[in-house]
């Protein structure tokens, strides 16, 4: 009984330090495509504190709604063909342990959490599908016929919407939540890549990594009713994520090794910085004064300030980075 | 971003207006014709059928998703065949748009083709002529002229049958998934010709659904317009030359260099300004074209 009692209070002690560590600084996961791993910054010293092995090509990466797990799409090299290594891995938070790696189709390259946390919809690139899984019970409960090639997926504040990029078919489908059914198409720029909606779920913007563009969409119609153009067309704009107040946009220019400041009040590129090699993921601390990008040429991270534009750091990660989550 | 704000950004010309990019609905059906030469039974015909075919698939489930109709009608040339009759024949069936696999008749296509104005988009001749003298404001080229690949091999000091218009080796820009939907499609490597006949059938559909027409003349005007751009998984927006009814497009030493990547030409990656600039290094200048129909020059 006293070994028990032992065991149980050692067990509670070693689980406060991690616990209280992970909420009092905010963390960084960043999912390293070669290297099959995720790599856990701590931002308050911007160093890697923790690496966890996942065997299988990691992609997208987000963190849950209630900031306890991470969820990171694993694929394998075996192309359209669904096998063990297409999953989506969860993560818990405090352990860095891997909880479950759940079926999420062919070939799962990114996805979003709906609000409530209990489905994760994600992008089969190969199937040409996006798939619905029941988070609590991991299994896939829908798989929606999109466009070619699906990429990017992006759901509404309200967890209403689902919007799904197509890179060849240059479209989004526009999945309804409440019946897992595609209820709209449209075009947008070429070859999109990211979606992301503004707080209020007015509006929805598109990177198009060929147009050097972001397809400003009318998310109350699901409609593309302008384009912004970064570095006059040159721009390369992968990743993407909006501001809190809906006022600025951020886009990670792959190939062109730098980040749009994009002030969406004026639809027009307030400033360019200069990061590390071909960054695609891209994120903003939860205080919204410094951005990340994953930069899959260098291996590292640029920590940016935002009030500056200028990067104050870089953080060397795993091999070809590729997605990057601030923990809540 | 407040409505009176975007209305403001649109009138000082800030954020593109949606006409053209993202259209409207389209009324019509696209009919779209695919010339073979008969008995393509290996070979570059045969990759280009191939490839056509998968463009035909993916095209068909993009415009079912847009709730579209579209069409394909299959036509065969043989030398003892008219040509006129089945340029015809396809004009009747309601063909707007054509893509073509031939070689040397694609001189006599092309004016029958200007004259029944039918769009054609030529996916296998070369020749510097079709670009210069014998022209039409209805004929487009998927396939890169002789001075490309002229100038192409050129400027990286190769021989001129190293240069390819695609390599199944390719890996950048979505290159290495489209090459494996290719090959689980077909079980073949896509070949140059394979990308040709893809390519030409989803310029084909994608001009059609961004004119938002399935009027052969306003196709044609959209595929020369200023703002009109496809991804060929490339790398860089492919668009047509006003001058001489080009795709600007890299093309590729058909061997791996060292490291087993493949080298395009111009090196897109490597472009510090305009790409559509650079890609206009390879070919035919403006000055080179004694093109003289409708809006040339």
């Amino acid at each position: 009984m006293i070994r028990i009692a032992l065991a149980a209070f050692l067990l509670v002690c070693s689980a406060i330090p991690a616990t209280t560590e992970a909420q009092r600084s905010q963390l960084l996961f960043v999912s390293n495509e070669a290297s099959k791993s995720i790599s856990v910054i701590d931002t308050r010293t911007n160093s890697v504190i923790r690496t966890i092995g996942l065997g299988h090509r990691a992609r997208g990466i987000s963190v849950s709604p209630d900031g306890r797990k991470v969820y990171v799409a694993l694929s394998d090299d075996v192309p359209m063909k669904e096998t063990e290594g297409d999953r989506i891995a969860v993560v818990d938070v405090a352990s860095g342990n891997v909880l479950a790696r759940y079926s999420s189709g062919s070939d799962p390259e990114q996805f979003g959490v709906t609000p409530d946390g209990r489905r994760l919809y994600s992008s089969n690139e190969d199937a040409g599908t996006a798939s619905a899984t029941d988070l609590r019970t991991g299994k896939v409960i829908a798989t929606m016929i999109v466009g070619i090639e699906p990429e990017g997926v992006a759901v509404s504040p309200d967890g209403r919407w689902v919007y799904v990029t197509a890179e060849t078919s240059n479209s989004v489908s526009v999945i309804d939540t409440r019946t897992n059914k595609v209820v709209s198409s449209f075009l947008v720029d070429i070859r999109p890549r990211a979606a992301a909606f503004s707080r209020d779920g007015r509006r929805a913007y598109v990177s198009a990594e060929v147009g050097g563009s972001i397809t400003v969409v009318d998310a109350t119609r699901h409609q593309a009713i302008g384009s912004i153009s970064l570095e006059s067309g040159e721009g390369k704009p992968v990743g993407i994520v909006v501001s809190r107040n809906g006022s600025w946009l951020y886009a990670a220019n792959g190939r062109t090794s730098t980040v749009s400041v994009v002030d969406l009040t004026k639809g027009t590129v307030a400033a360019t910085i200069p990061v590390g090699k071909r960054p695609w993921g891209i994120t903003l601390s939860a205080d919204e004064k410094y951005l990340y990008t994953a930069n899959g040429l260098s291996n590292d991270v640029s920590v940016i300030d935002v009030a500056s534009r200028k990067v104050v750091d870089t953080i060397k990660v795993g091999m070809r980075p590729w997605g990057v989550a601030a923990s809540k | 971003m407040k409505r009176r704000e975007f209305a403001r950004s649109m009138m000082a010309g800030l954020l593109l207006p949606a006409a053209g990019l993202f259209p409207e609905r389209l009324q019509r059906s696209l009919w779209i014709a695919v010339l073979l030469p008969a008995r393509a039974t290996g070979g570059a015909s045969t990759s280009f059928a191939s490839g056509v075919e998968m463009g035909k698939e993916e095209t068909l489930r993009a415009a079912a998703l847009f709730s579209r109709g579209l069409g394909f009608i299959d036509a065969s040339y043989t030398p003892a065949a008219d040509l006129s009759a089945i340029v015809s024949r396809v004009k009747a069936q309601g063909t707007v748009l054509l893509v073509s696999a031939l070689e040397e008749e694609t001189a006599e296509l092309s004016t029958l083709c200007d004259s029944a104005r039918l769009v054609l988009l030529n996916g296998a001749a070369r020749t510097d002529s079709l670009r210069r003298s014998t022209c039409s404001d209805f004929v487009f080229h998927v396939e890169a002229s002789e001075s490309m690949y002229r100038s192409a091999a050129q400027s990286v000091a190769i021989p001129q049958d190293s240069v390819a218009l695609w390599s199944p080796a390719l890996e950048k820009y979505g290159a290495a998934q489209l090459n494996d939907r290719y090959a689980a499609r077909t079980g073949s490597v896509m070949d140059a010709s394979a990308w040709a006949g893809w390519m030409c059938v989803k310029i084909a559909w994608e001009a059609s659904i961004r004119a938002s027409s399935a009027e052969s003349r306003q196709i044609a005007d959209y595929l020369v317009r200023e703002s009109t751009a496809f991804d060929g998984h490339k790398g860089a927006p492919l668009s047509f030359r006003k001058w001489d009814h080009q795709l600007r497009q890299p093309l590729y030493a058909a061997a791996p260099v060292s490291g087993g990547r493949v080298s395009e030409i111009p090196d897109v990656a490597m472009a510090s300004g305009s790409v559509m600039k650079l890609l206009d290094t390879i070919g035919d200048p403006l000055g080179m074209t004694t093109c003289t129909k409708g809006k040339r020059r």
